[in-house]
Order: C-alpha cells, then structure tokens, then sequence
C-alpha cells in the first residue's frame, strides 16, 4: 500500500509529467481551454480586486479626511488639491497630550494584557492539550461560555469590583479586565496549535532529560510560534481597541486611546479632521503588527482551522 | 464510620459537584442582583429614591462634590467653578467634562452600581425621564427650584410633573435665514415667512444652481426626531395624549412628515444632503458658509453667523420665529440642566451647585461667553442679555407659543424606531401615513412596558 501511494526513487517518472509538446495539442482545442481558464481568472481578480477596494476604501476615505482640510471634503463639490494636503492634524494631536497620554495608556495596557494572556493561556492551553482529566471538556466549554456573555451585561458587576478593591479608573484594573476576557480565547486558541504539534517530538525530549515545563520552552512554543504570533495579536488587538468597558470603567483621568478618539464627536459639533486621524493613529499599530507577522499570522491560522 | 476507598471517592465527587453547583447558584445570583436594576427602582422612585430634597439652610463649607457634565459648556472649568467656591466654600473635588455619547452609559453602569462618588450628573429632557423614573435622580423640593425658571428649561430636567435638577441652559430652535440670498431672489430680506407657504416659496425661490434654499440634520436617529417632532408640532399636533398614547400617526403627524417629504421632492427646495447630516455643528457650518438660504436651529447658530470667518454677519443674518403649518409657530427644546444622583452622600452640597448654574452669575457668563439662552426669565428680561444675544428676543417670543421635547424614559427606542419609518419616507420607500402608522404600532408596547 505504501509502495502504491508513496513511488520511491526508482519509480520511472510517469510520462504525463513529460514536457508538453505544444504541436500535438490541436490549435482549436487548446484555445477552447484556455478561454474558460482566461475567464475565470480575469473573474477571479475582479472579485479579489473589488474585495480589496471594499476593505480599503473606507480606511482610504479616513486616510484622506485626516490630511485634507475639512472645508476642502466638506463643499458640494470637493477639492483634492495635492497642494492642500497636510499633516498638520497628525502634529497636532501628536504633540497634544491629552491625546498622546491616551496612546500610551492603551499601548501599556494591551502590551501587559497580551503578555499575562500569552503566559496564562500558554500554560492553560498545554495542560489542555496534553492531560486528559475529569471535567476538561466541561471546564474548556464553560470558559467559551463566558464569553458568550455581553460585555455590556457584565458592567455593572465589573465597576463594582474594580471600585471594591480600589482599582477603578486604574490601567492595573483595566489590564485585570481584559485579561479576564480575553484569557479563555487564547486558550481555546492555543490548544489548537499545540494539538498540531506530534507528541513524538515530547516524548524524544523526555527521553532526552527534558522536564516538562522545559519541553512546553524548548519544544512546544518554539514549534506554535506562528500560532503564538497569531493569537499574541488577536489579544493585542482585542484589548487594543475596545471601546465599551473603557468607556464605563475609566474616566478622564486615566484615558485610554478609543475612548478619546471617540471624543471628536460631540453633542451639538464634530471635529471630523481630528476623529480622521485619530482613526488612522489608532489603526496605524495594528496594522504595523499585522503586515510584520503576515506569515506568521497566515500559518498560525490556517494551523489552527485545519486541525481545530 | 470507614468508608471504602470506593465510596469515599464518589462521596468526594458529590461534595465537589454540591459545591460547584453552589458557587454556580451564588454566582448567578450575585450576577443578577449586580446587573438588574432592580423591579422596585426600575418601576420608578423605588430603591434609590428619597423624600425631595429641600434646602437645609446650613453651611457647607468644606464639603466635596463631583460632578461628571458633557462637554458643552467650558465656562464652568474656566472660572465659574472658582467662583462657586469661593462664594460657599464647597470644593469641588473633581469636575470632569466627558463626551455626551459616552455619559449614558456611564451614568447607567454607576447608577445600577449605586455609586456615590458622583454627586451631580449633567442631564437632559430624555435622561431626566429615564433615570427619574428608574428611581437614580433625586427629586428636588418645591423650595429648592428658583421662581423664575422658564418653563421649557424646567421640563428638561423634569419628568412625569416630579423636578429631578435645575436647567444650566436653555436652547430653542428658530429660523435663521440669510438675508443676502433673499434679496438676490427678489425676497423682502426684513420678512419673516410667517405660514409654511410663504416659508416654501421662499425656499424654492432662494434655490439655486447648487445651493438649496432649507437644510436640516435628519441624518441620524436624534435627527430625524427632532425634524418630526417640529413638523408634527407646527401642524398644530402633540406627540402623546393625556395618558401617554402615542399620536405619531395622527393627521397632524402625517401632515407634517408630508411636508418634509415635499419639501425635498415636490418643491425640491430641501438640500438632499438634510438626510446624511448628523449634528447642529455641521448645519451652524453649512449656513455660516452660505451654502444654505434658511435652516431651523439652536441658538448657537448666531455666534457662529456672525463669526470673523463666516460668509454670513449680523446684518445679513435674519432670525425669527419658525413658521407653521397649522398655528402660527411652535418648536423643540434642547436645554440641558444638572441633576443629583440618588446615591450621593453630599445631597445639600451638591444642591447647592445646581441653584448656582442656574443663578445670574452663572447664567450671565453662560450667555455671553457661550451664546446659550438663560433658564431664569430675569436674566432673559434684562436688557444686556438681548444686546450680547440678538436671538433672545425670538427666543422669549417662542416660549409664547408650543415648545416641547417629550423626554421620556423611552426616548432612545423612539429616536431608534421613528428614524427608520422617516428615512423611508423622506426616501419614498413609504408613504408618509403608512410609515408613522408603522412607527406607532411599534412604540405602542414600549410605552406599555414603562408605563405599565
């Protein structure tokens, strides 16, 4: 079976592999194959290209609100002028602390959340992946239960913890938070990538002497990286750019960068220049991140789907 | 007792399952009680709620309020608050200025949590129904409101004929019209339209090659209900009945929303950009630029008219009374006022803050550095205030005639569900009638829910 499904060296090269000779394929034949394959092609590009315009245009659109005057965008009929374009807002929110303290509230606290989550679930996640023990499955759905909870549910009961134990308004109590939120979705997430992982290559390392938390150091993590990588930005990310619970659990003394860039949009005014490029300095991490670990991120998922 | 091996592991699974189960129950249960308001409070002046609050007459120098407000008003933070201080001796320890669309929630998650580190929240007409009726604002004394406070001002922090707080500021939409336009179409630029007739023809004869002669900020929920409502109120119509039944498919609805609707695509003479526009602030621009001959709206349209870099001026800006369909005029109220939160532990203190926002000190400086109308009719009646705000004197001729808002605890599902049946009939997916008919068949049960 194996010598059928596997050739080995010695199996002759099967003739279809051969170089084509293009003269024996008639003419009319080959051009009736290759107009359906031209068409679906040109098909295909289309769509991705029109996929790509409907992912990108309305960043394009903040792009070009944050380096247009608003008067320019904002006529019946509008003014493109290259000669107009500024950067004048960036340095200005730049050099604002009221919006730079913000940014790097936000940075700390998805930094320090993604790296407890990232310790935490890696742990959590291995012992998930390789210990079978009474209740795991029971244990690993009601973590995804929770967060089948609205956040918007869990306020209430949120704001008087964190007021409880001093911690409201804090970014200690914001870390603690999102922690809380996002802990159960990097496990199930790690365990994924760990199952991919041939429990041989384990088992060698004990062999070799290796004790188990020196196996999960120098074997598992090292072989999920891309998996790591992965799910690191969806946590980065996730506590990056929450809005709700750092609307209701901070206030104007601890800001974090979603909630002031929500700020541009008041009652009675909009400060649509302003909200344009605080979109863009917000976005500009994540997508700083995404395009570094492109790969990583691409494996590490479709690792993930293939063995989930 | 020895029990076997056997039996001790399954009576040690029991043990662990029994206790599971408890943190389970516990855990849900605390969840609830956190997360739910509560029946008592959530069905109005339960829980949270007090005898109304009376001033004491004592001192209370030292105490310490905080107070969380939208970011409207900056003379508080530039000034008046020293002031405030300096006159009871009461500190405030923390005022912060946080963004309109983020308070409700604030306010809701603090207020179910009972929080008392805030002692006065901003509020309006919607929220002092809301979170009035949910038990969370404390009712004021009869002693305790000043005499002279205008009506509609009064409503905005009053719901059900119980005053939650004291108004900061009062704001009434008009008509402002750019006299320059009406002299270009042949118009009397002194003139006023008085009927909705004379209203529309102007309209149409100030529409030009790219320009409109009317625009309004339909473009959102709030929107789109304020639009109706002034519509609905100028056709002589009221938005619920003696026992809180919703008119919105009354004829003076329908005829109203066919107004708008005609405006738009009978006369042409509404700028189709009314239905993407989702603030005052965008509206004040599009006038002060003169890209617009006539818009209806609050007060702070003048300041913005007469600015350095406006196309408009004080001698090209015509403001006065909005005309109506079926009475004469009428219009809405977007005051804003402060309340005090059930839960506060400085009550008085904080009483004291609300009569100070609505004192002549506070009101003076609100007109003349912000451009909002005063609460008191005494500051309104004096005439610096008319020479600082020329609006003051259609202002005090409005409070003549119609001007609600109908805060109601529903108001965010009314805003939410009337949109969608104005938007398609200002679209022509709907004819006007079906689209409130809809309407009102859906905000029948939501008023059934809050009033029982």
């Amino acid at each position: 079976m194996t010598a059928l499904a596997s050739p080995g060296p010695e199996t002759p090269r099967p003739e279809t592999t051969a170089p084509r000779d293009a003269g024996t394929v008639p003419r009319g034949r080959r051009g009736r194959r290759g107009r359906p394959r031209l068409a679906s092609t040109i098909v295909h590009r289309a769509i991705v290209a029109l996929l790509i315009l409907y992912l990108t245009v309305p960043f394009g659109w903040l792009v070009v609100y944050s380096i247009y005057p608003s008067s320019n965008l904002r006529s019946t009929r509008m003014d493109f002028s290259l000669g107009d374009i500024t950067l004048g807002e960036y340095a200005s929110l730049l050099s604002d602390s009221s919006f730079v303290v913000p940014i790097r509230n936000s940075l700390f606290v998805a930094t320090a959340t993604t790296i407890i989550c990232m310790i935490l679930g890696s742990l959590c996640a291995y012992v998930f992946a390789r210990f079978r023990f009474r209740g795991q499955q029971t244990l690993l759905l009601s973590m995804m239960a929770v967060q089948a909870i609205p956040a918007v549910v869990l306020a209430v009961p949120l704001f008087v913890l964190l007021r409880a134990f001093g911690l409201y308004d804090s970014l200690l109590g914001m870390i603690l938070t999102y922690t809380a939120f996002i802990l159960p979705l990097v496990i199930w997430m790690m365990v994924s990538f760990f199952e991919s992982i041939p429990v041989n290559l384990e088992k060698a390392a004990r062999v070799d002497g290796c004790t188990r938390l020196g196996i999960v150091r120098r074997v598992v993590l090292p072989l999920s990286g891309p998996g790591f990588a992965a799910t690191s930005i969806f946590a980065f990310i996730t506590a990056w750019s929450d809005f709700f619970l750092a609307k209701v659990l901070t206030s104007n003394t601890t800001p974090l960068l979603s909630v002031r860039t929500a700020s541009f949009q008041g009652l009675f005014a909009m400060d649509y220049t302003a909200a344009a490029t605080a979109g863009v300095i917000t976005a500009l991490p994540v997508l700083v991140l995404a395009l570094l670990a492109q790969k990583w991120i691409v494996q590490g998922i479709t690792e993930g789907a293939v063995k989930g | 007792m020895a029990l076997s091996p056997r039996s001790a592991t399954r009576r040690g699974v029991a043990t662990r399952r029994r206790v599971l189960g408890a943190g389970a129950t516990a855990g849900a249960l605390g969840l609830s009680a956190c997360v739910m308001p509560g029946s008592e409070r959530a069905s109005g002046r339960g829980a949270g709620a007090s005898a109304p609050l009376a001033p004491d007459g004592s001192d209370h120098a030292g105490t310490e309020i905080s107070i969380l407000d939208d970011n409207t008003n900056l003379v508080f933070k530039q000034g008046l608050i020293e002031q405030f201080e300096a006159e009871t001796g009461i500190v405030v320890k923390n005022y912060e200025m946080a963004n309109f669309n983020d308070l409700h929630d604030r306010f809701a998650t603090a207020f179910a949590a009972q929080d008392a580190s805030i002692d006065v929240v901003m509020t309006w007409a919607g929220w002092s129904a809301e979170f009035g009726q949910a038990g969370w604002l404390q009712e004021l004394a009869p002693d305790a409101i000043p005499e002279d406070l205008i009506r509609p001002a009064l409503d905005a922090v009053s719901w059900d004929d119980t005053v939650f707080g004291l108004p900061k500021f009062a704001s009434v939409q008009t008509m402002f019209w750019n006299q320059e336009h009406f002299a270009e179409a042949g118009l009397d630029p002194e003139t006023v339209p008085e009927t909705w007739d004379e209203f529309v023809a102007a309209a149409k004869a100030t529409t030009v090659d790219g320009r409109y002669g009317y625009c309004c900020d339909i473009g959102n929920p709030a929107g789109a209900y304020q639009n109706f409502l002034r519509s609905l109120l100028l056709a002589g119509g009221e938005l619920y009945d003696a026992d809180w039944i919703p008119q919105l498919d009354s004829e003076a609805g329908i005829e109203g929303l066919t107004k708008m609707v005609e405006l738009l695509h009978v006369h042409k003479a509404m700028d189709p950009t009314s239905l993407q526009i989702t603030n005052a602030s965008d509206l004040i621009e599009i006038f002060a630029q003169g890209r617009t001959s006539t818009v209806f709206n609050w007060p702070f349209q003048w300041a913005s008219a007469v600015a350095e870099d406006a196309a408009t001026s004080a001698g090209t800006t015509g403001n006065g009374l909005i005309p109506g369909i079926a009475v004469r005029t009428s219009s809405i109220d977007g005051s804003e006022g402060y309340a005090i939160s059930t839960f506060s532990q400085h009550k008085q203190a904080a009483l004291k803050w609300l009569q100070f926002a609505a004192s002549a000190t506070a009101q003076k400086e609100i007109v003349e550095q912000e451009g909002w109308l005063p609460v008191s009719r005494t500051i309104l009646e004096d005439p610096a205030t008319l020479e600082t705000l020329p609006v003051v004197e259609t202002y005090q001729e409005a409070t003549q005639h119609p001007v609600e808002r109908y805060g109601t605890p529903w108001s965010n599902e009314l805003d939410q569900l009337l949109s969608v049946q104005i938007f398609r009939a200002m679209n022509q997916e709907a004819e006007p009638a079906q689209a409130l008919q809809a309407a009102q068949q859906e905000l029948l049960p939501i008023v059934e829910k809050y009033m029982g």
